[in-house]
């Protein structure tokens, strides 16, 4: 990789304005509950179409990796996360504020997390052309069977609704086959509507619709309540814990390292994370550190559970960047951003590409950006609570049917991504989980493409195609991650009376 | 807030979900017949297991819809009624229907000053609504035409500013 021009393209001043502009947006997104790191990447994805590729990527990189932060300030403030990878954060966060010790917690998160995501780059880094080359020996058989061992372990993350998870990661699967045939051009699926046999179900517009309109729908939805307004919380100025919450952190060096090899390996598992990956290194550590009192104000709860987001997000990148297998949803919408940018995922990612490199440097950077940042503007920051969610809904809803505007300057696409977030809303009402449909979406041209080529490989022969060593273990691997949560799931059911079962369902 | 009703409208809700995703499938099932080899085989790779699969969903929802309906006081199989998206649905086709006759800018003022005023009845609020709107919908066009450069949708009655 070269990393001078790298350095060269980071340190621009376009290069340095996507790193600050991103981390202060991504801040602002991730405090405001319900909002947070995929949300503003689905938002500012097709604001970025017509920059260059390094300061986008650049700006997209920041914006997720502060507002998963963001979210952990505002976990410790109001014991609400901002997003699912602060629940952790909460259980101990809280405590502390009411103590009043929430800047030495949110100081702690912060340098805690920014060294376990510098690490984690690094690790990126070194294992980067080792899982390349792999990726150059697999053949169409293993790329479509990886494609489906990747959407089953997204189902399976799915918190007991397996099965529907994998029923939305077929019709993911299926609404990517709307439009034009990958390999013949020949337009189908597209019921004699237009529009979809000329553009298809555009990933991005998807995105947008499933994952930020239907968030405004269901703001709008609260905001009716009368309860739906926010007190500020209060946060104790700066001092009262910059240097507490420093030493915390270096009081607890193995605690911080073993979250980081969790969220390094948890990470580079597809479907797993920052949602899981917290909340695991959350139960080691109680399993780990002697000290006991978790959930009445332990510091070592928020530190593991933000130095385990952190590594978990630049390990993400690994199948994503190396072998265009996305993780889940943040990894897929930075997929998109690469390729709309011509950088291929691939080996070719990482060798003699300036703007490859600028992106992994940039990565580094953003961690210390984000914690000095997100540190000192806490304060303000939390003023941001009280945006009054009638407001706030209807902003987003405009931002992201301008967002859908810019994939193809089409305005049926703004039609389909309100659509799409009229579904979203009923998939979150119902419980069902959004990120395998997209997943499913993203991953189906890839399975599709594949498995046709295997096939013709195999001269039609579908048992010469697939019946080789690799392709039947990735098979057997994806139907034991799909079985098994569904098995565990009927197991826990067992016992338990039949109304009972269904109230806790629907609680 | 009667809790059962509750459950039995969202275990209802959740079974015509259901039934639309397993239409939906079905649809795509059929429609891989028309296409030649290549191009329709896949839909039914993916498909056929799917709809096998949607099956025991729908079966396990009727069967929780039949036991949350006799649950509660008088035991009887309650009203069949579904959680429908209106409201979602009203502001998706309010937004638009207002983009298509009057183009981003005037339908962006329009929608960020009517719809808090709607949902929260606070009316005597509309000059504040419609200055944030002002402020957000030109901080929108100013970010749209740096990042993105294509002209915003103008409407059929109203050309934009």
């Amino acid at each position: 990789m070269d990393w001078g021009a790298g350095l060269h393209v980071f340190l621009s001043f376009s290069g340095i304005a996507a790193l600050l502009i991103g981390t202060l947006v991504g801040l602002f997104m991730g405090v405001l509950p319900g909002l947070g790191g995929v949300f503003a990447l689905t938002v500012f994805l097709p604001l970025t179409f017509n920059l260059p590729a390094a300061p986008s990527v650049i700006f997209l990189v920041a914006l997720h990796t502060a507002g998963v932060f963001g979210g952990a300030i505002i976990a410790i403030l109001i014991n609400t996360p901002g997003t699912p990878g602060n629940i952790a954060t909460t259980f101990d966060g809280y405590p502390l504020a009411q103590k009043g010790r929430a800047m030495e917690a949110i100081v702690a998160t912060g340098v805690a997390g920014a060294i376990a995501g510098m690490i984690s780059v690094v690790v990126v880094i070194l294992l980067a052309p080792a899982v390349a080359s792999f990726g150059l020996q697999i053949n169409p058989a293993d790329y479509f069977m990886l494609a489906v061992l990747g959407l089953s372990l997204v189902a399976a993350a799915a918190h007991g609704n397996t099965l529907a998870g994998i029923i939305l990661g077929g019709i993911g699967f299926l609404l990517s086959m709307v439009g034009r045939d990958p390999i013949t051009g020949a337009s189908r699926y597209d019921w004699n509507i237009t529009f979809l046999s000329d553009n298809g179900i555009n990933f991005t517009v998807m995105v947008i619709g499933l994952f930020a309109i239907s968030n405004a729908f269901i703001m709008l939805m609260e905001a009716r309540s009368p309860q739906s307004e926010r007190s500020i919380p209060s946060v104790p100025p700066l001092s009262t814990g910059i240097r507490a919450g420093i030493v915390e952190v270096f009081r607890h060096p193995f605690s911080v390292m073993r979250s980081t090899v969790l969220g390094i390996i948890l990470g580079a598992i597809p479907g797993i994370g920052i949602s899981i990956s917290n909340m695991v290194a959350y139960v080691v550590e109680t399993r780990f550190n002697k000290k006991g009192g978790f959930g009445q104000g332990n510091i070592a709860g928020p530190i593991v559970a933000e130095a385990a987001d952190n590594a978990t997000m630049p390990a993400e990148l690994i199948p994503t960047f190396l072998l265009g297998i996305p993780g889940g949803a943040a990894s897929a919408l930075l997929l998109v951003a690469i390729t709309i940018h011509g950088l291929e995922p691939g080996l070719s990612f990482f060798h003699g590409n300036p703007d490859s490199a600028a992106i992994f440097i940039a990565m580094f950077f953003t961690q210390i950006v984000m914690a000095v940042l997100g540190v000192l503007l806490s304060r303000f920051l939390a003023q941001a609570v009280r945006i009054p969610k009638a407001v706030l809904a209807p902003i987003v809803i405009v931002l992201s049917c301008v967002g859908a505007y810019a994939v193809a300057s089409n305005v049926y696409d703004v039609v389909l991504a309100l659509l799409f977030g009229v579904v979203g809303y009923l998939l979150i009402r119902l419980k069902y989980p959004i990120a395998p449909l997209v997943l499913g979406d993203i991953l189906g041209e890839l399975a599709e493409s594949n498995y046709r080529r295997a096939v013709v490989i195999g001269q039609a022969n579908h048992a010469s195609a697939f019946l080789h060593p690799f392709p039947i273990l990735l098979a057997v691997i994806s139907i034991l991650a799909f079985l098994l949560p569904i098995v565990s799931q009927l197991l826990n059911l067992r016992g338990k009376p039949l109304a009972g079962r269904f109230s806790k369902s629907q609680s | 807030v009667d809790v059962e009703q509750y459950d039995y409208k969202m275990t209802s809700t959740k079974l015509a979900f259901d039934l639309l995703l397993f239409l939906v499938v079905l649809a795509f099932v059929v429609a891989s017949y028309q296409y030649e080899q290549g191009a329709g085989t896949f839909a039914r790779v993916v498909g056929y297991p799917v709809l096998v699969l949607i099956l025991p969903m729908l079966i396990f929802d009727c069967i929780k819809l039949r036991a949350v309906g006799r649950r509660g006081e008088n035991g009887g199989v309650r009203r069949f009624r579904v959680e429908f998206p209106l409201i979602p649905l009203l502001v998706a086709a309010l937004y638009a229907g207002l983009m298509v006759v009057f183009g981003y800018q005037l339908t962006t003022i329009l929608f960020l000053t009517l719809v808090p005023a709607m949902i929260t009845k606070k009316w005597r609020k509309l000059p504040v609504f419609l200055v944030i709107s002002l402020a957000v919908t030109y901080l929108f066009v100013f970010l749209f035409r740096l990042g993105s450069g294509v002209a915003l949708p103008s409407g059929a009655l109203w050309g934009g500013w």
